[in-house]
C-alpha cells in the first residue's frame, strides 16, 4: 500500500507539473512548396503535424498551408506514395512562417536508410504494416506484444494477460524473426515461453513496429513466415543544440494499476542521446462474469543511447537497456515469472554515399543476456514441492551489409551471425520430507545454435512493374550435453549425440504492376527454411504446448520449409480512401509437430497429470490460407474510419487424432483433413473517430467482431471458443503541443469474453479471459 | 528548458526505487508440547538447512526462533522425538499471524513438518 501511495504521489506530481506548464495555444500558419530533385512542383503531397495529426495537401503548384500552434516547435512529416518519407522540426515564431522549399527524392532514386522490401511505392513496402508511435500512445496496453493485434492477421498466445507472443497468418515462436533496432535478437529463457522476445521491451520505449509477413524480405536473417522490427532508436541530428522531454503516466480501473515512464533526449550536429526509464504495476482484474483473473505483474527499465555523426556520412550508434520483470502472473502455466534482468547492448556503423555505386555500409552487432526465475509458489501444489527454475540465455551477433547501385538496379548484399546459448536448472524442493530434500534438473543442458548466413536482393524499378529477387544461404550449428529423455527400470535414457548441421536455401521474387498512379497489383513467391530451434531439439519431457503433453526434443529433427504465395491490390491514397486486399498460401513440408508416433519404448511423462509423451517430429505437409482487407479514410479528414478483416485457416491433410479418456490417451487414430492448431478465427476491427476544436479533440469508437472457432485441432486436443463482439471508447485530447490526454473505456458493455489464443488456466476448465469494462487515463506530456 | 529537463531525473529514479522495494516479513518459528528432547530441523533467512536438539523440560517450554526474509523464501520446520510419552508441535507464523501448524503425540516413528514459502502480497 505504502508502495502504490508512493507511485501515486508521483503520477499526481507529474500531472500537476504538466498542467501548471501547459500553455495557452495561440493558431500560426507555415507555408511552403514541395518540390523534386529538379525542382518541379510536387501535388498531392501530404504534410501531417506529427503532434496533432492536422494535415494539409499541397497543390499543382506544390505550394500548403498548415495550421499549427505558434511559439512551439512542429514536428512535419512529408509523405508522397512515390517519393521518399521527410521530416523535419520547425520552430514557429511567427503568425504566418514561410520554411524553405521542400526536396521529396524519389523512391527510385536513393536508397539512404530507407528499408525497401519489394518495391517502396509508399513507406510501407510490400506485405509490410507499421505500427507508429502516435498508434502507440493512443493504446492502452502494456505488452509489445499485445500491440501488434492492430494489424490484421496477427495475434497473441497468451498465456498471462500481461505478455503477448506474436502470431503472424498462424506462424509463431521461431517461425517469426523478431529483431530490436534492426539487429538485435534476443532469446528467451523459458521453455514455456513465458519471455518471449516482445516481453523484454517496453511499449513506451518504441519508436515503431514493423511487420513484414511472407517468407519474403530474406535480407534481415532467417525469415520462415515473417519478420517484426521493433525500433526504439533511431539517431537524429540538428543543426542547433535541441533537447526534449517526454513523461508518461497512467491509471486504470479493474486491471488495477499504473505506469509511467521518462524519456530525455537530445541532439546537436554531431552527437544524438536518448535515456529512458519506465515503470508499470498491475493487479488482478473482473472478468466480465466478476470472476477475479491473476494478473500481476511488475516491470521496470532503463535505457541509454548514443549516436555520433563522426563525419557527414558517418553514424556510429550504441545503446544499452535493462530490464527487470518481477512477480508476473501466469494463470495458464505451472509457474510464474519471479525475476527477470534482461540486459541487451548493440552498436550500428552505417556510411553513406561512398561512392556512386557504393552507397551504404552497415555494421551492427548485438549482445544480450536474459536471467529467468520462475517458481510454483503460488499455486496449489507448492503445498509439498516448491519448485525453483533459474535460467540464462545469451544470444550474440553481428551483421555486415552494402547497398549497390548499378545503373538502374539497386543491390542488397551482406552476411549475418547468430549464436544462442541456453543454460539453467530446476531445483524441487521436497518441503514435506524430512531433511527437505531437493532434486535438481537441467533444462537446457548448455544449448547452443548457431546461424551463419549471407543474403542477395536485387531492386529492378521500372514504369510499370517494379521486381525484388532475394536469396539466401543459412549454415545452422547445434550441440548441447546429453539430454534426458525417459526413465526405465534401469535407469535414465540419455541422447549423447546432440550435434546437428545444416545448409538452408531460401529465395523470394515480388513483383509489384504498377496499373496506373493509384492502383497497384502485387504478387509474390518464396521460399524460407529454417533450423529447429532449442525447444524443439532439446526440450526434456516438459508440458510446454497447447495439448496436455510432455514433449521431448530431437535434436536428429530436419529444418522445416515454407513456400508462400501472395496475391494483392492496393489502392493508393485516393481522394476517398486507401485500400489493401491480398489473399495468401503457404505450403509447409517436413513440417515440425509434436506427435506419439516414433516413440522409444516405455516412455513416461515427468509431469503429474499430463496425457502422456510427444516427441517433436517433421511430419507430412501442411498448408494455411487466408486474406487481409484493410481500408482507411484520409489522414487530413474530420472523420477517420479504419477497418480491417482478416482470415488464416490452417489444415493437415495427414494428422493424429489422441483420444482422450481417464485422463490419458486412449487411442491414437489416423485422421485426414485436420486443423492446425492455435489460428485464430475470421475477425473484423473497425475505428471511427471524429476530430473537433481545430483536430485537437477525438473521440472515438472501436468495434471488434471476431467469428466463432470451430475449425479446431484434433491432434492438438484443442477447444472450440465462441465469438465475441467488443465495444471500446476512446478520447484523444491535444491540449497543446505539450500535453495530450488519453481516456477512455474497454469492454463498454463488460462482456465475458477470450481470444481464440487464449490458453486456458491450469487446474480448470476455465479460459483465461480478458478483462471486463476497464477505464483509462493516460497523460502525456512533451516539451 | 534544459535545468527543467534534468530536474526530471532524480524524481524518476527516486520514483523507481520507492516503487521497487520489497517488504521483508518477520518470521517466527515455535516448537512446544515435548516433556523431552526432541530434533528440529529448520531453514533461516539464508535457506540454509541447521540441525538442532532441543531440550524440553515440560509441554509449556516454548522453542522460538526469529528472523526477517523476503516474500518467496521457503520455511521448513520438522521435527522428531524417541519418546512415546512425548508430544510436538510446530508452528510457523509470518508477521504474528499463524500460517502453518502442526501437531502429533507418541509418533516416535514419522518426522512432523510444517513448512511452505512466504507468500507474496
Amino acid at each position: 500500500m505504502k508502495k502504490i501511495s508512493i507511485c501515486l504521489l508521483f503520477s499526481v506530481i507529474i500531472l500537476i507539473s504538466g498542467t501548471v506548464a501547459a500553455q495557452q495555444a495561440k493558431a500560426g500558419f507555415i507555408k511552403g512548396r514541395v518540390i523534386d530533385a529538379e525542382g518541379k512542383a510536387i501535388p498531392w503531397v501530404q504534410i501531417v503535424d506529427a503532434k496533432t495529426a492536422s494535415g494539409a495537401t499541397t497543390d499543382l503548384e506544390g505550394r500548403y498551408l498548415l495550421k499549427v500552434t505558434q511559439n512551439q516547435y512542429v514536428d512535419l512529416i512529408f509523405e508522397h506514395l512515390t517519393y521518399q518519407r521527410y521530416s523535419t522540426s520547425i520552430e514557429v515564431s511567427d503568425s504566418v512562417t514561410t520554411i524553405p522549399d521542400v526536396v521529396l527524392m524519389h523512391n527510385n532514386q536513393s536508397l539512404g536508410e530507407v528499408e525497401i522490401i519489394a518495391v517502396s511505392i509508399k513507406e510501407n513496402p510490400l506485405n509490410s504494416y507499421t505500427i507508429d508511435k502516435e498508434q502507440i500512445e493512443e493504446r492502452n496496453i502494456n505488452d509489445p506484444g499485445n500491440l501488434m493485434s492492430l494489424i490484421p492477421n496477427v495475434a497473441t498466445v497468451k498465456k498471462s494477460p500481461n505478455v503477448g507472443d506474436p502470431v503472424v497468418r498462424g506462424l509463431k515462436y521461431s517461425q517469426l524473426n523478431v529483431q530490436l533496432n534492426a539487429a538485435a535478437k534476443i532469446e528467451g529463457a523459458c521453455p514455456n515461453r513465458m519471455d518471449p522476445v516482445t516481453a523484454h521491451i517496453d511499449p513506451d520505449d518504441i519508436r515503431n513496429i514493423r511487420i513484414y509477413k511472407g517468407p519474403y524480405a530474406l535480407k534481415y536473417g532467417v525469415n520462415f513466415g515473417g519478420i517484426i522490427k521493433i525500433q526504439t532508436f533511431q539517431p537524429e541530428f540538428t543543426k542547433t543544440y535541441k533537447s526534449h522531454l517526454r513523461l508518461i503516466t497512467g491509471m486504470q480501473s479493474n486491471h488495477e494499476g499504473l505506469r509511467g515512464g521518462l524519456k530525455i533526449s537530445g541532439s546537436n550536429s554531431w552527437l544524438s542521446y536518448q535515456l529512458t526509464g519506465n515503470y508499470k504495476k498491475y493487479g488482478d482484474y473482473k472478468a466480465g462474469n466478476g470472476d477475479v483473473i491473476q494478473a500481476g505483474m511488475e516491470k521496470q527499465n532503463m535505457g541509454v543511447a548514443l549516436g555520433f555523426k563522426a563525419h557527414e556520412k558517418h553514424i556510429v550508434s550504441v545503446y544499452y537497456d535493462q530490464s527487470n520483470g518481477k512477480n508476473i502472473d501466469f494463470p495458464a502455466l505451472p509457474m510464474d515469472e519471479r525475476n527477470d534482468l534482461t540486459r541487451i547492448a548493440g552498436l550500428n556503423y552505417i556510411i553513406t554515399n561512398i561512392t556512386p555505386t557504393l552507397t551504404q555500409l552497415k555494421a551492427r552487432a548485438w549482445y544480450t543476456d536474459v536471467d529467468h526465475e520462475m517458481d510454483n509458489k503460488n499455486r496449489p501444489f507448492s503445498d509439498t514441492v516448491v519448485a525453483v527454475s533459474k535460467l540464462n540465455t545469451h544470444n550474440t551477433g553481428a551483421k555486415l551489409g552494402a547497398l549497390l547501385k548499378v545503373g538502374k538496379l539497386n543491390f542488397d548484399v551482406g552476411a549475418d551471425y547468430e549464436s544462442v546459448f541456453k543454460t539453467g536448472d530446476r531445483n524441487k524442493n521436497l518441503i514435506m520430507q524430512p531433511m527437505l530434500p531437493v532434486i535438481s534438473e537441467s533444462l537446457w543442458d548448455n544449448a547452443r545454435i548457431n546461424n551463419l548466413g549471407i543474403h542477395v536482393e536485387a531492386i529492378i524499378p521500372s514504369r510499370k512493374a517494379d521486381w525484388v529477387l532475394a536469396a539466401r544461404v543459412d549454415v545452422n550449428q547445434a550441440e548441447s550435453d546429453p539430454i534426458f529423455q525417459y526413465k526405465t527400470s534401469d535407469g535414465k535414457v540419455m541422447e549423447t549425440d546432440t550435434k546437428s548441421q545444416f545448409t538452408n536455401f531460401s529465395y523470394s521474387a515480388s513483383m509489384v504492376y504498377h496499373l496506373n498512379d493509384k492502383n497497384d497489383l502485387f504478387v509474390s513467391l518464396g521460399s524460407g527454411t529454417r533450423s529447429p530451434d532449442m525447444t524443439e531439439r532439446f526440450v526434456s519431457l516438459l508440458p510446454i504446448a497447447y495439448d496436455n503433453f510432455d514433449y521431448l526434443g530431437n535434436p536428429k529433427l530436419k529444418p522445416e520449409t515454407n513456400t508462400e504465395f501472395d496475391l494483392g491490390y492496393r489502392l493508393k491514397q485516393s481522394r476517398w480512401m486507401s485500400l489493401e486486399a491480398n489473399v495468401f498460401f503457404s505450403y509447409l513440408t517436413n513440417t515440425i509437430v509434436g506427435t506419439m508416433e516414433n516413440l522409444p519404448p516405455n516412455i513416461n511423462p515427468r509431469t503429474k497429470g499430463v496425457f502422456g509423451v510427444k516427441r517433436f517430429e517433421n511430419s507430412s505437409p501442411v498448408y494455411l490460407t487466408g486474406f487481409e482487407l484493410s481500408l482507411a479514410s484520409p489522414a487530413h479528414y474530420n472523420l477517420q474510419v479504419l477497418l480491417n478483416a482478416s482470415y488464416t485457416y490452417g489444415m493437415a491433410p495427414e494428422s493424429f487424432e489422441y483420444v482422450i479418456k481417464n485422463n490419458s490417451v486412449d487411442e491414437v487414430l489416423e485422421i485426414q483433413n485436420d486443423a492446425l492448431a492455435e489460428i485464430p478465427p475470421l475477425e473484423m476491427n473497425m475505428k471511427v473517430s471524429y476530430k473537433f476544436l481545430q483536430q485537437r479533440l477525438e473521440p472515438s469508437l472501436s468495434l471488434r467482431v471476431v467469428a466463432a472457432q470451430h475449425h479446431i485441432s484434433k491432434s492438438y486436443v484443442e477447444q472450440e471458443t465462441p465469438g465475441f463482439a467488443l465495444l471500446n471508447m476512446g478520447l484523444k485530447y491535444l491540449y497543446n503541443s505539450n500535453l495530450s490526454v488519453y481516456a477512455g473505456i474497454n469492454n463498454l458493455f463488460d462482456q465475458l469474453y477470450y481470444e481464440h489464443l487464449n490458453r486456458r488456466i491450469l487446474g480448470s476448465k476455465s479460459p483465461l479471459y480478458e478483462p471486463g469494462r476497464l477505464f483509462y487515463v493516460n497523460v502525456i506530456i512533451k516539451f | 528548458m534544459t535545468m527543467k529537463i534534468y530536474l526530471w531525473i532524480p524524481i524518476f529514479l527516486l520514483a523507481i526505487v520507492a516503487c521497487n522495494t520489497t517488504e521483508q516479513k518477520k518470521v517466527s518459528y515455535q516448537g512446544t508440547k515435548a516433556i523431552s528432547a526432541y530434533d528440529l530441523y529448520y531453514t533461516d533467512a539464508n535457506q540454509q538447512l541447521h540441525d538442532i536438539e532441543v531440550e524440553a523440560k515440560s509441554a509449556q517450554d516454548i522453542w522460538t526462533l526469529e528472523f526477517m526474509a523476503d516474500p518467496g523464501a521457503i520455511v521448513y520446520l520438522s521435527g522428531k522425538y524417541e519418546d512415546d510419552q512425548s508430544a510436538l508441535k510446530l508452528l510457523i507464523l509470518i508477521d504474528g499471524k499463524v500460517y502453518k501448524q502442526a501437531e502429533n503425540q507418541g509418533d516416535t516413528l514419522k518426522f512432523l513438518t510444517v513448512s511452505g514459502s512466504i507468500p507474496y502480497d
